[in-house]
C-alpha cells in the first residue's frame, strides 16, 4: 500500500524553548493509509513535535505533505494540505453547540462571512444547509448527533473528546494528528474509539497518534516511533518496539 | 428573506445557557442514530429563536416613545440613549463577539462625526453619513491591522493611547475640526430632501439607525459568521488549525464595530448641529464598556438595554446625579460578581433560581 | 545647555513618578498576573490624602506621609478583597474590568470628598533649587528621583533576597507549579495589592507639590506608566524603570525642542510605535504553547 511519496514527511524537526531542547532532530514519515503511533515517556517531546508539525510552535527542519513543503510556525499552514489535529485537552468552545463546534471546521468556505450574512443570504443558506448535513453526519459518526444542539459545556469529558474528533472529520482530512485521544476514557469508551479509528483508517484516513495505552496502540497502529528526551530511539511494528530493550529502559527509567 | 429565518420550530433553547447540564442525561457515546440524520432537520439552534419578532416589538416600542416623552429635553435624552445604543452595538462586535478589549470607541465616534461634517458640505447628509461610517470603519481596520499581534491587555492599552492621541490630533487639526471653536451650522439629518429638525424627528432618525443596527446584528447572529467568530475569539490558534483565518476575521469584526460608532458620530453631529472637541472624551469609551457589560454580552439586546438603562439612570435619580459614577462602578462590580450575563440574563437566572427552589 | 539640563531634569522627575506607578503595576502583575487599572487613581488618592493631612489639618509632614501610605495600603487590600479574590476563578478580563470599576468608584469618591478644585502641597524641602550646569533644578525633583531610585533598589532586594520575593518570582515564572509548591497565594496577593497601592500613593504625595492634585491626575500619569510597562516588559522591573525615564525625558526634549502643541501626545506615539513593531512589548517573554 505504500507509494513512493509519503503523505507526511518530517525532516530533522527541532524545537527549543530558551535553553531547553524539546525536540532534537526528529524525522518521521507517515504513508497514505497508515496508522503511525508516537510514544515515549513524559517529557519526551511528543506533543511538542505535534505542535511543531501543526505550526503552533517555532521549529527548525522541514515538513512536507505529499511532497510539498509546508511553512513551519504558522498554525493555518498545514491545514491547506488536509492535515488536521486533536489536542491533549479537548479544545472545544463551551459556548457553541456541538453542531456549531463541528461546523467551524467546514471545508466549504463560501459565503460564510459578514458580507454574505448581510447581503447574500440566499447563497449563505444554500451553502449552510449542505454544511449542516455534513456536520450532522460527522456527529453521527462519533455518536453525538443526539446532542447536536447542546452547548459543549454540557458534555462530559469523553463526549468532548469525541466532539473534537467529529470536528476533525468534518474537515475531510487526509491525515489526522491525534494527541492522546484515549486519555480520560474508560476501557469501554477506549475500545469503541479504537473501533471508530480502525473504521476510518480502513476508509483511507491516515493517522498519527500519540498515546500511552499499549492495548490501544497494538490494536490500531501499523508502526510505532518511540521518543525519549526529544530524540527518536526506536521505530518499527508494535511488537518489535515493545521488545526493544532501549524502549524498556526509557519507560523503566521514567518509573524510577 | 428565506422561510428558514422566520419559521417556527418546536425547539427553543438559549445558546450558552449555563443551566443546561442539569437537564441532560448522560448518553452513551457511540450510539449511531441513522433516523435522525437522514433527511435531517438538524440545524443550528439559533435559527429556532424568534429574534425578528422581538425586533418587531422593539420597533413598535420605539415608535410610541414620543407619546410618553415630550419636549426638547426629554426627547434629547431619548436621542442620546439611541446614540449610545449604536455605540454599544458597535462595541458588541468588538468586545462581546470577538473579545477585543478596546477603548478606541471615542476615537471612532469623533472620526465619524468630523468626517461626516466635512463630507456633507459637498454632498448633503447621506454622503456625510456614509463617509463617516466608512472613515471610522477604515480607521478601525488600520488600527487593528497595525496591532493585530498584540495580546489582549497590550491591545487594550494601545487603544487607550489611540483614543487619547486621536483626540489630541483632532483638536490640533483645526482646518478639519474647527479646533477649539468647533464646527457650527452642521447640516441637519435629511432624507430625500426633507430635513429632520424637530426633537421628535431627530429621535426617530437616531432610533431608526439603532434598530437597523440591531437588525444587522441579528442577521450576523443567524449566520456562520458568528459561530466562526466566537470560536476565533475563544481559541484563535486552535481555530487556525481547523482552517479558519483568525486575523482577518478579527479585523473585520473590529472594523464593523468602528463603522457603527462612526454612524453614531455622524448622527451626533447632524442632530446637534454643532460639535466641538469637548463632545468627545475617554469617558465615553468607558461608559460604552459599562453599558455592554451591564446589558449583557451574550445577546444582541444587551447593548441597547444597557445603553438605555445607563442613560436614563441619572435622569430618574436626578437627586443623586453626583453619585452617578459611583453608582456605575457599583453596578459594574455587581454585574461582574453576581450577574456575568448582564441584565439580559436576568430572566433566565431567575427562572433557574425558581427551578432550584421548586426542587428543594 | 542649561535648557537641555532643565528638560532632562523635568523628564527625570516625571519619569520617576511614572516609574513608581509602573513598579506597582509590575510587582502586582508578577505576583498575580493582574493589571490593576486603579493604579492611577491610587496615586490621586495619595496626593489628596497628603493635602488633606498636611495642608488641611496641619499635620507634621512625615506623619502625614506615613498615614497616607498606610491608608493607601489598606485601600489596596480592599481592592484585592472586592475585585480580585472573588473573581479568581473567572477570567483575567473579569478581574481587569472589576479593577476598572473600582478605579471609577475611587475617583468618584475622591470627587465627592474633595471636589474638583486643584489642591496643592508646599514642597517638603522648601522652594530651594539646585544649580546644575546653569539650570535651576527644584529640590523636589531631586527628591523624587532619589526616592524612586531607593525604592527601585529596595524592590530589587525584596524580589531577590527575601523569601517573599522568591515566592513572587516563582508565581511569575510558573503559576501552576508555584501553587503546587504550597505558596500562600492569598496572603501574597493581599500584600502585593497593598504594596503596589502604597507605591502609587507615594508617587502621588511626591508629585503634588509640582503638579496640583485633580481627579484626573492619576489617570493621565497611568497612561505614561502603561507605556513604560509595555516597553520595559511586564515582568521586568529594571527595564520598566528605564523605559519610564526614557519616555518622559524624550517627551520633555521633544516638547522643548520640536513641537509644543503635541506635548501630551509623545508618550502615546512612542507606545504605539513600539507596540506596532513589537506587539507584545519590547522584552520578549518566552512562552511555550500549552495544549
Amino acid at each position: 500500500m505504500s507509494t513512493a511519496v509519503p503523505l507526511l514527511e518530517c525532516k530533522r524537526i527541532s524545537v527549543r524553548f530558551g535553553g531547553v531542547v524539546a525536540v532534537d532532530e526528529v524525522s518521521l514519515e507517515v504513508h497514505p493509509g497508515e496508522v503511525l503511533g508516537l510514544v515515549g515517556p513524559n517529557g519526551s517531546g511528543k506533543t511538542t513535535l505535534l505542535n511543531a508539525v501543526s505550526g503552533l510552535v517555532r521549529a527548525r527542519g522541514e515538513v512536507l505533505v505529499d511532497g510539498k513543503r509546508v511553512s513551519l510556525g504558522r498554525p493555518g499552514a498545514i491545514v491547506r494540505h488536509g492535515v488536521f489535529r486533536t489536542y491533549q485537552t479537548p479544545q472545544v468552545d463551551r459556548e457553541l453547540t456541538c453542531l456549531e463546534n463541528v461546523l467551524v471546521a467546514s471545508p466549504d468556505r463560501a459565503h460564510r462571512g459578514a458580507s454574505s450574512a448581510f447581503m447574500l443570504r440566499p447563497r449563505m443558506w444554500a451553502h449552510d444547509r449542505a454544511r449542516w448535513q455534513e456536520a450532522a453526519a460527522a456527529l453521527n459518526r462519533v455518536g453525538l448527533v443526539a446532542k447536536a444542539n447542546v452547548p459543549a459545556a454540557g458534555l462530559s469529558y469523553g463526549e468532548q473528546r469525541h466532539l473534537e474528533i467529529a470536528r476533525a472529520l468534518h474537515a475531510q482530512p487526509e491525515l489526522l494528528l491525534m494527541d492522546e485521544p484515549a486519555a480520560g476514557l474508560n476501557s469501554t469508551e477506549s475500545h469503541r474509539l479504537v473501533g471508530l479509528l480502525r473504521e476510518l483508517s480502513a476508509e483511507g484516513l491516515s493517522l498519527l497518534v500519540i498515546e500511552h495505552k499499549i492495548s490501544f496502540l497494538e490494536e490500531l497502529c501499523d508502526r510505532i516511533i518511540v521518543l525519549e528526551l526529544g530524540r527518536q530511539i526506536a521505530a518499527g511494528t508494535p511488537s518489535e518496539v515493545w521488545a526493544n530493550p532501549a524502549v524498556m529502559a526509557a519507560y523503566l527509567g521514567e518509573a524510577k | 428573506m428565506s422561510a428558514t429565518d422566520s419559521s417556527a420550530s418546536a425547539v427553543q433553547s438559549t445558546v450558552g445557557a449555563p443551566d443546561v447540564q442539569s437537564t441532560l442525561e448522560a448518553s452513551p457515546v457511540g450510539q449511531v442514530d441513522d433516523t435522525r440524520v437522514a433527511g435531517t432537520g438538524i440545524r443550528p439552534v439559533i435559527f429556532a429563536r424568534h429574534q425578528f419578532i422581538s425586533w418587531g416589538l422593539a420597533v413598535v416600542l420605539v415608535a410610541i416613545v414620543p407619546l410618553f416623552v415630550h419636549g426638547l429635553y426629554g426627547l434629547g435624552v431619548a436621542k442620546t440613549a439611541g446614540l449610545f445604543a449604536i455605540l454599544s452595538l458597535g462595541f458588541y462586535y468588538q468586545f462581546a463577539l470577538s473579545g477585543q478589549f478596546s477603548f478606541a470607541t471615542t476615537a471612532f465616534y469623533a472620526v465619524g462625526a468630523y468626517t461626516s461634517i466635512w463630507a456633507s458640505q459637498y454632498g448633503g447628509f447621506l454622503v456625510g453619513f456614509l463617509a463617516g461610517i466608512v472613515a471610522a470603519g477604515l480607521y478601525a481596520a488600520v488600527i487593528k491591522l497595525a496591532l493585530r499581534r498584540s495580546p489582549l491587555i497590550q491591545f487594550g492599552i494601545a487603544t487607550l493611547a489611540v483614543s487619547a492621541l486621536s483626540l489630541i490630533i483632532l483638536r490640533e487639526w483645526e482646518s478639519f475640526t474647527g479646533g477649539g471653536l468647533g464646527r457650527y451650522g452642521v447640516k441637519p439629518v435629511s432624507l430625500f430632501g426633507y430635513d429632520l429638525v424637530t426633537p421628535t424627528e431627530q429621535f426617530y432618525a437616531v432610533a431608526a439607525v439603532a434598530l437597523i443596527g440591531i437588525f444587522l446584528l441579528i442577521l450576523f447572529e443567524r449566520s456562520p459568521a458568528q459561530r466562526d467568530l466566537v470560536f476565533v475569539r475563544d481559541m484563535a490558534d486552535v481555530a487556525r488549525t481547523t482552517g479558519l483565518r483568525s486575523s482577518p476575521m478579527l479585523v473585520v469584526a473590529f472594523a464593523l464595530g468602528g463603522a457603527y460608532m462612526g454612524a453614531a458620530g455622524s448622527l451626533l453631529a447632524h442632530t446637534a448641529g454643532f460639535v466641538d472637541i469637548t463632545s468627545f472624551s475617554i469617558a465615553i469609551s468607558l461608559d460604552v464598556l459599562l453599558m455592554v457589560l451591564l446589558g449583557g454580552v451574550r445577546s444582541v439586546w444587551g447593548p441597547p438595554i444597557g445603553a438605555v438603562v445607563l442613560i436614563l439612570l441619572p435622569e430618574w435619580l436626578r437627586s443623586i446625579a453626583d453619585y452617578k459614577d459611583l453608582i456605575y462602578a457599583g453596578v459594574i462590580l455587581l454585574v461582574v460578581l453576581v450577574l456575568p450575563g448582564g441584565l439580559v440574563s436576568l430572566p433566565h437566572r431567575i427562572r433557574g433560581l425558581r427551578r432550584a427552589k421548586a426542587r428543594s | 545647555m542649561d535648557r537641555f539640563i532643565a528638560l532632562v531634569a523635568a523628564g527625570v522627575a516625571q519619569g520617576s513618578i511614572a516609574a513608581l506607578i509602573a513598579l506597582g503595576i509590575v510587582l502586582l502583575h508578577k505576583a498575580t498576573g493582574v493589571v490593576n487599572f486603579a493604579q492611577g487613581d491610587l496615586l490621586t488618592l495619595g496626593a489628596y490624602l497628603a493635602v488633606f493631612f498636611i495642608t488641611d489639618h496641619g499635620m507634621n509632614t512625615l506623619l502625614g506621609y506615613a498615614l497616607t501610605l498606610i491608608i493607601a495600603f489598606m485601600v489596596g487590600v480592599g481592592i484585592e478583597r472586592i475585585g480580585y479574590a472573588p473573581l479568581r476563578k473567572q477570567s483575567l478580563l473579569a478581574v481587569v474590568i472589576s479593577t476598572f470599576a473600582l478605579a471609577l468608584g475611587l475617583r468618584s469618591l475622591l470627587i465627592l470628598w474633595f471636589g474638583t478644585d486643584l489642591r496643592t502641597l508646599p514642597p517638603p524641602l522648601g522652594n530651594k533649587v539646585l544649580h546644575i550646569g546653569g539650570a535651576a533644578i527644584p529640590y523636589q525633583t531631586v527628591l523624587i528621583a532619589v526616592v524612586m531610585l531607593v525604592l527601585f533598589v529596595a524592590l530589587e532586594l525584596l524580589l531577590h533576597r527575601t523569601s517573599i520575593g522568591r515566592q513572587v518570582r516563582a508565581l511569575a515564572a510558573d503559576r501552576e507549579t508555584a501553587l503546587l509548591q504550597g505558596i500562600r497565594v492569598n496572603r501574597l496577593s493581599i500584600l502585593m495589592f497593598g504594596l503596589s497601592a502604597s507605591l502609587a500613593a507615594l508617587g502621588g504625595l511626591l508629585v503634588v507639590p509640582i503638579i496640583p492634585a485633580s481627579p484626573e491626575l492619576g489617570f493621565t500619569l497611568l497612561l505614561a506608566s502603561f507605556a513604560a510597562v509595555v516597553l520595559g516588559g511586564f515582568d521586568n522591573v529594571g527595564g520598566t524603570v528605564l523605559a519610564a525615564l526614557a519616555v518622559a525625558i524624550t517627551q520633555q526634549l521633544l516638547t522643548g525642542y520640536v513641537n509644543h502643541d503635541y506635548s501630551e501626545a509623545y508618550p502615546y506615539i512612542i507606545l504605539l510605535v513600539v507596540l506596532i513593531l513589537r506587539p507584545a512589548g519590547l522584552i520578549r517573554q518566552s512562552t511555550s504553547v500549552r495544549y
